[in-house]
């Protein structure tokens, strides 16, 4: 008997030392934020938090989060992780997805406040959006210097492939949001001008549409527009000459961004 | 001489499109009588933009709602006159007007089948002619769904319900999908009531005590807002109305003010449209003959997206071509084999040709042995002839005894014996001629023994 517990333990003192090399976990951890908190998948956006992106929509998002809800996180996505192909879109805890449509219900509950933008936005969104997407993409000049300077990099030939498909696409897209089958250039443009006119004259002397104490989502809307007319790197700058002139809108978009708190901008941000 | 062109009237209204009664009504409260004619018309080729409304000035066409209004604005026929922030207000509630009020029209006419089955697709083929009347509803919707997929986010597999075509083991499954699609409808019908009233609201906040938006005298944005908001009160014909509620109970001073303008300018008493001349444009056989057409190559374009939609994947094609080649190859390989050993062998013409020469090849042999036995058969031959020589003769002498001599006791006999004779000689004939082959091949065989 005292043999046998000999043996045994022998053979556990053995047993103890195994095993003999242990090596660390190469995965990383996976980040609890995107399960318990709100995260909000943006566009052409190089994941610095002092960065804007370079998507009307995603600024426009972006920037209403940062003001007034920090608690969300951003991730960085092309428009294919969206179910309707239209960025941004936000998951709630992993759970719920709200879609891009759904997305001024979801954040702007106060229905007033709805009601007193609803013009405008639709002045910025069929007016000063299209005017934007149509001095981007269907420009051949401006077009070939975005190309070059402002989207994403990608191996080729994705990018001749994108690239090839991309003007035909917003162009049926102006063509639908406008209800029109053939497109005037110079019309789009006046009216542009034009809305950025009213915008001006609604704003007047004001700090914030509308005499608020603190930026609407109008603000933040207007904001993003300037800011992309801004800093698009265009032979072909109407817009910016237009937009130009209202030194009260240029004013308010300077307001907007020192209050976001965004520091690098262009397209020196994606590189 | 200005002419509008329009859709013809229906659903209650002078004409059936939002933009041909905005451009309608401004016409007529802006235009003398004397210097515009309405023209009802289901072809909008004519328009520079291809959709109607469309004005011709006698020397130019001017395509779109708003390229209209600015057109006669220029004219001189002006019913605005805004200071800077009345403008900017026209601005953004024309957009709003265009764009959302627009939208939730299209969504409640166009989007929804029901409505559109009973209500919109026989009033639009009503007011117009053939063959517009079958091309022109299924057009408009269709661009409805593109244009409220884009801006609403509204497509219609999300409430689309197909049951599977096996109704047994998917049965719960087909009822789990087909409450799945009715709460989606429900949820789609109370986001759009959450938008309307939205919308209402903002276009609320114009309104005010004073007969029009800006005072006592209309705008051309009295025109719009009674243009676009018209066919979401006045439209009594729909099975399913969302709107028209939402419009009463939750924005009751725009109602109010819809049911004002409607009395001010489409009563009986003061029809804005009695001075004004209308007609109807006639049809043109060149716009029919290219409708057709068009159709045609259409159908033929949707055709082959169809096929192409279920044809067969290049790379199943491949295998199927691959295991179909293994397959082809493996079974010729084997019948050749089993051929080219003899194990089968299959009987064609030219089996039947092979058994010839067998024939052809034992006539030879034949002929060699007559060859070979060219002597001994020459002088059987001349024995022949000499037996068959005296055969007939023997015959002949007795058939003339026979016939000659009386008769007596010998000869009865005898001639008795002689019928049998006769009989064995007709008989031994053939076989004397048997033995005399058989002693021919005994006599071969002593020979080859020898």
């Amino acid at each position: 008997m005292g043999g046998l517990t000999k043996f045994s333990s022998y053979f556990h003192s053995i047993f103890s030392r195994f095993p003999l090399i242990t090596f660390s976990n190469p995965y990383p951890g996976e980040n609890e934020d995107y399960k318990t908190k709100t995260v909000m998948y943006l566009t052409m956006w190089n994941s610095d938090l002092n960065s804007e992106a370079l998507d009307v929509n995603s600024l426009q998002w972006q920037t209403w989060a940062k003001l007034n809800d920090p608690s969300i996180v951003f991730l960085n996505v092309s428009n294919h992780a969206s179910p309707d192909e239209k960025v941004p879109f936000i998951q709630i805890e992993s759970r719920k997805l709200v879609l891009n449509p759904s997305l001024l219900q979801y954040f702007l509950k106060d229905e007033s406040t709805l009601q007193q933008i609803s013009p405008w936005m639709s002045l910025l969104i069929n007016q000063v959006e299209t005017a934007i997407l149509l001095t981007m993409y269907l420009d051949n000049e401006n077009f070939s210097e975005i190309q070059k300077k402002w989207l994403p990099n990608m191996s080729w030939p994705l990018n001749i492939i994108k690239s090839i498909g991309l003007p035909s696409q917003i162009k049926r897209k102006i063509c639908l949001q406008l209800n029109e089958s053939t497109l005037d250039f110079d019309a789009i443009l006046e009216d542009a001008s034009k809305a950025f006119s009213a915008l001006s004259e609604l704003l007047g002397s004001d700090k914030w549409f509308f005499n608020n104490e603190s930026p609407s989502f109008l603000d933040v809307s207007l904001f993003a527009h300037a800011e992309i007319i801004n800093h698009l790197p265009l032979k072909n700058d109407q817009l910016k000459v237009v937009l130009g002139t209202h030194k009260n809108l240029t004013d308010l978009t300077t307001r907007v961004r020192t209050l976001a708190g965004y520091t690098s901008a262009g397209p020196i941000a994606l590189r | 001489m200005l002419q509008l062109f329009i859709y013809s009237p229906g659903l209650g209204q002078p004409t059936m499109d939002p933009g041909c009664l905005a451009a309608l009504i401004y016409c007529a409260l802006a235009v003398p009588k004397d210097e515009i004619e309405i023209l009802r018309t289901a072809n909008s080729g004519m328009s520079p933009t291809h959709k109607l409304p469309a004005l011709w000035d006698g020397h130019v066409w001017i395509g779109s709602l708003k390229n209209i209004l600015i057109y006669l604005k220029q004219k001189g026929y002006n019913l605005d006159n805004f200071d800077a922030k009345q403008l900017a207000n026209v601005m953004a509630f024309t957009s709003l007007l265009e764009g959302s009020v627009n939208d939730l029209w299209l969504l409640e006419a166009f989007v929804n089948e029901e409505n559109f089955v009973e209500a919109i697709r026989p009033a639009w083929s009503k007011a117009l002619k053939f063959p517009h009347n079958y091309l022109t509803p299924n057009a408009l919707q269709r661009q409805a769904k593109e244009r409220l997929a884009q801006t609403l986010g509204i497509r219609d597999e999300e409430v689309s319900y197909e049951a599977s075509r096996m109704p047994i083991s998917h049965k719960w499954t087909n009822a789990t999908r087909h409450r799945q699609a009715l709460l989606r409808t429900q949820a789609r019908r109370i986001r759009i009531s959450s938008l309307a009233r939205q919308v209402y609201g903002s276009l609320e906040s114009l309104i005010s005590d004073s007969k029009f938006i800006f005072g006592e005298k209309p705008t051309s944005l009295d025109c719009l807002f009674y243009a676009y908001l018209s066919f979401h009160a006045f439209t009594n014909e729909l099975p399913q109305a969302t709107l028209r509620p939402c419009l009463q109970f939750n924005s009751p001073k725009l109602y109010a003010y819809l049911k004002s303008l409607r009395e001010t300018w489409f009563s009986d008493d003061s029809n804005i449209l009695s001075p004004l001349s209308i007609k109807v444009q006639p049809e043109n056989l060149l716009t029919i003959a290219r409708l057709a057409w068009n159709n045609v190559t259409a159908k033929a374009n949707d055709t082959r997206k169809s096929i192409t939609k279920f044809s067969v994947p290049p790379e199943r094609k491949l295998l199927w071509a691959r295991n179909g080649f293994f397959i082809f190859a493996s079974a010729f390989s084997f019948v050749w084999f089993v051929i080219s050993n003899g194990i089968v062998v299959i009987e064609t013409e030219d089996d039947e040709a092979s058994f010839e020469e067998v024939d052809d090849a034992k006539e030879s042999i034949q002929e060699k042995e007559i060859d070979e036995t060219t002597e001994s058969k020459a002088t059987h031959d001349s024995s022949e002839t000499s037996s068959s020589k005296e055969l007939p003769k023997e015959e002949e002498k007795e058939s003339s005894s026979f016939d000659l001599q009386p008769l007596s006791a010998q000869d009865l006999l005898f001639s008795g014996f002689a019928e049998d004779e006769i009989m064995d000689e007709e008989f031994g004939y053939d076989d004397d001629d048997d033995e005399e082959f058989d002693l021919d091949d005994l006599d071969d065989l002593e020979e080859e023994i020898v």
